[in-house]
């Protein structure tokens, strides 16, 4: 298990981590997500050794592993600049690390063709990285982080350059690569697909922060804040202002002409703050001809967008003057200016503290079993 | 309408015969200008080499340019064994200041480059300061201290060759390893490099322009010495060729057609050094593909 213990990293007097405290257990896949410059890679950075905390520890099971030399970590990463070294083949590049550390020449030729299939160089390994594409050179970098079995993977947005059909088997294949093998990986990527499908848990960061750290699965359907609800899912959840007022057991909602009540155990908290901000993705909010039974709740707007992706359509739609996205049938006859009905579930919306854009709401019940992670068994 | 694409009847011609290639104007004023007075400057420095090359084969040769009176016995007084000693001194001399200063420059270079050293600012800008003070100013109290500790023979005085040309070639290499992107180091430390491992393997090859332009650098300044190793070397069989030179000055006449063809000889180490290295300096832009 590897653990921050209010880790801080500061820059003159710019905190580029604040306070940071995460666990990484042992054979997990943890992802890294957060907008650009948060500090993901500075974490990633710490935990390698590059990169000494300002304050705090880090740990490694009991071992405080602050101060170790990153030589000493057993850690392989694929540094989000490539790192690759220019005046080497690709072949030496992938066999560096194995020959400083002085490993049997068949061997390390054995394992560096072994890599090279894996990420697809076979045919390139005599060319110098500038001979490459930006795509091959990071499947260099990644191809020389994976020849090693180390305690501990970091990867540091590693398919962010490849196409759409290489990064997919990429993925697939570190994956299963992980799982295989159960090493504790940390994994940096922007790609919502990515964090969503191959983290055991995603922590997602915002201006050197973590904001929440959790399965994909809850992070989605209970963001412990404002930004993580926006920052996770595509497209964007919609953020709408609302006015509550509690009575007895249940609290009225006002929202954008709409007035309903929700049941009070939804809400954590006894003094609510008047106005809060409703948030509610995309696939919650229906068109009349087109929603479950369930859906009780109307809103009027005009049709302002619509954007096909194919096998659905994402319409915009303008509500008293709030654009609010919503998800409709792939077929759906629909044209701008048009007036449409919107239904939504009170069940599906997410309250947020306007003011501290924390979570208002409590698990949802029935949905609390956190799908606990479970590290895989190493093969022999 | 799509026009039909004749068959070409004649294979020779390939189908963009008929337009007109894109050209840039050759004459303009400012390129004739620039032209003509680059020429007159390269005029100005060449009369100098061609009464070098007349004057060593002229049996006559005096300070004018003029048509030679071919002979070869100029070389022949240059390759005397005392002469032909001076320029293996000079070779020794130089090639073991060059070496030590470019080695010393590079783990320095390293350092400044790379690790954290108090007062790094002013100390650097001490160097440079340095690098552009002659050692020549100093050469009453080195003389007092080399014949004080008995080093008036060449190999001291090869190490201080090499050291007054140090600051400038740290300088030279710590702008080459400054260009080295960091995250190549820490890519071999995470593998378990040990330190000189990073400087031979990553470090070292990326700098080699750097090393070499230093290298031939500590090499010129100590072939070019005169004035250090006429007062700190006293042994006349272990003067350098510079001196020698001189010694074609005496008193009463000055041999010009000796001097015009030892010249000759004594730049053609330069020379040769120059396009050994020069392979190095074209391997300058190594870096790309590094990081993106
Ligand atoms: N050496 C440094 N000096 C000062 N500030 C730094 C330094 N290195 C990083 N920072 C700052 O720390 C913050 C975090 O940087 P970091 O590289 O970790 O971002 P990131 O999350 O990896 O972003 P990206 O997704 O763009 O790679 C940034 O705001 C950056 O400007
Ligand atoms: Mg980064």
């Amino acid at each position: 298990m590897i653990r921050f213990e209010n880790v801080w990293k500061v820059y003159g007097n710019y905190a580029a981590i604040y306070d940071l405290q995460l666990e990484v257990r042992d054979g997990e896949f943890m992802v890294f997500v957060g907008p650009s410059g948060c500090g993901k890679t500075t974490t990633l950075k710490m935990l390698a050794g590059l990169e000494l905390p300002s304050f705090g520890r880090i740990w490694s099971d009991d071992k405080d592993i602050t101060l170790l030399p990153s030589g000493q970590r057993d850690v392989a990463m694929v540094f989000q600049s490539y790192a690759l070294y220019p005046h080497m083949t690709v072949e030496r590049n992938l066999a560096f690390g194995p020959t400083v550390r002085g490993e049997p020449k068949a061997e390390i030729a054995e394992r560096v063709k072994h890599v090279a299939s894996l990420v697809g160089l076979e045919s390139l390994l005599r060319r110098r990285p500038d001979e490459l594409s930006g795509g091959q050179r990071q499947r260099v970098a990644l191809g020389r982080a994976m020849i090693r079995q180390p305690r501990i993977f970091l990867l540091d947005e590693p398919l962010s350059n490849l196409d759409a059909g290489l990064r997919t088997r990429m993925r697939t294949e570190i994956a299963e690569l992980q799982r295989r093998v159960g090493v504790t990986t940390v994994y940096v990527t922007h790609d919502q697909v990515e964090a969503m499908t191959m983290g055991h848990r995603i922590a997602v960061f915002n201006q050197g922060r973590i904001l929440q750290v959790d399965t994909p699965a809850n992070l989605y359907r209970a963001p412990a804040n404002k930004f993580v609800g926006t920052f996770i899912g595509s497209p964007k959840m919609n953020i709408l202002p609302a006015a509550l007022s509690a009575t007895g057991g249940s609290v009225d909602v006002k929202c954008l002409g709409t007035e309903f009540s929700v049941s009070g155990q939804y809400l954590a908290g006894k003094d609510l703050p008047s106005s809060v901000e409703l948030g509610i993705r995309p696939d919650d909010i229906h068109w009349t001809k087109d929603a479950p039974s369930r859906c009780t709740q109307k809103m009027q707007g005009i049709v302002g967008g619509v954007e096909t992706t194919g096998s659905e359509t994402f319409v915009l739609v303008n509500v008293r003057g709030t654009e609010v996205n919503s998800k409709f049938p792939s077929f759906a006859p629909i044209r701008i200016g048009q007036t449409v009905d919107l239904v939504f579930d009170p069940v599906d919306l997410h309250f947020f503290d306007a003011v501290t854009g924390n979570t208002l709401r409590k698990d949802p019940p029935g949905q609390s079993e956190r799908s606990e992670f479970r590290p895989a068994q190493p093969i022999n | 309408m799509t026009r039909e694409i004749q068959p070409s009847r004649s294979t020779e011609l390939p189908p963009w015969s008929h337009l007109t290639p894109n050209k840039v104007n050759r004459w303009s004023f400012s390129k004739v200008f620039s032209n003509i007075v680059i020429s007159a400057l390269s005029i100005f420095f060449a009369v100098p080499m061609l009464w070098l090359a007349l004057a060593s084969v002229d049996k006559n040769a005096t300070f004018q340019t003029k048509l030679p009176v071919l002979t070869a016995e100029h070389y022949i007084v240059s390759l005397e064994s005392g002469n032909l000693a001076a320029l293996r001194n000079s070779l020794v001399i130089s090639l073991v200041a060059s070496t030590i200063g470019t080695v010393a420059a590079f783990f320095a270079a390293y350092s400044f480059s790379r690790h954290h050293i108090v007062w790094k600012g002013p100390i650097l800008l001490g160097i440079l300061f340095l690098s552009g003070v002659p050692i020549t100013i100093l050469i009453v109290p080195m003389y007092e201290m080399f014949s004080s500790a008995g080093l008036l023979t060449m190999f001291p005085t090869a190490v201080l060759l090499g050291v007054t040309a140090l600051p400038f070639q740290i300088y030279l290499i710590k702008n080459f390893i400054d260009a080295i992107p960091r995250d190549l180091e820490e890519a071999a430390y995470i593998e378990r490099a040990k330190t000189w491992h990073v400087l031979w393997s990553v470090i070292l090859p990326l700098t080699m322009p750097g090393l070499a332009s230093a290298a031939l650098f500590g090499f010129v300044n100590a072939w070019g010495s005169f004035l250090i190793p006429l007062v700190l070397i006293s042994s006349d069989n272990q003067q350098a060729a510079p001196v020698r030179l001189f010694g074609f000055v005496n008193a009463t006449s000055i041999d010009y057609g000796a001097i015009a063809a030892y010249s000759i000889i004594y730049s053609l180490p330069v020379v040769v050094l120059y396009l050994a290295l020069s392979r190095q300096f074209k391997a300058g832009f190594v870096l790309g593909g590094a990081v993106r």
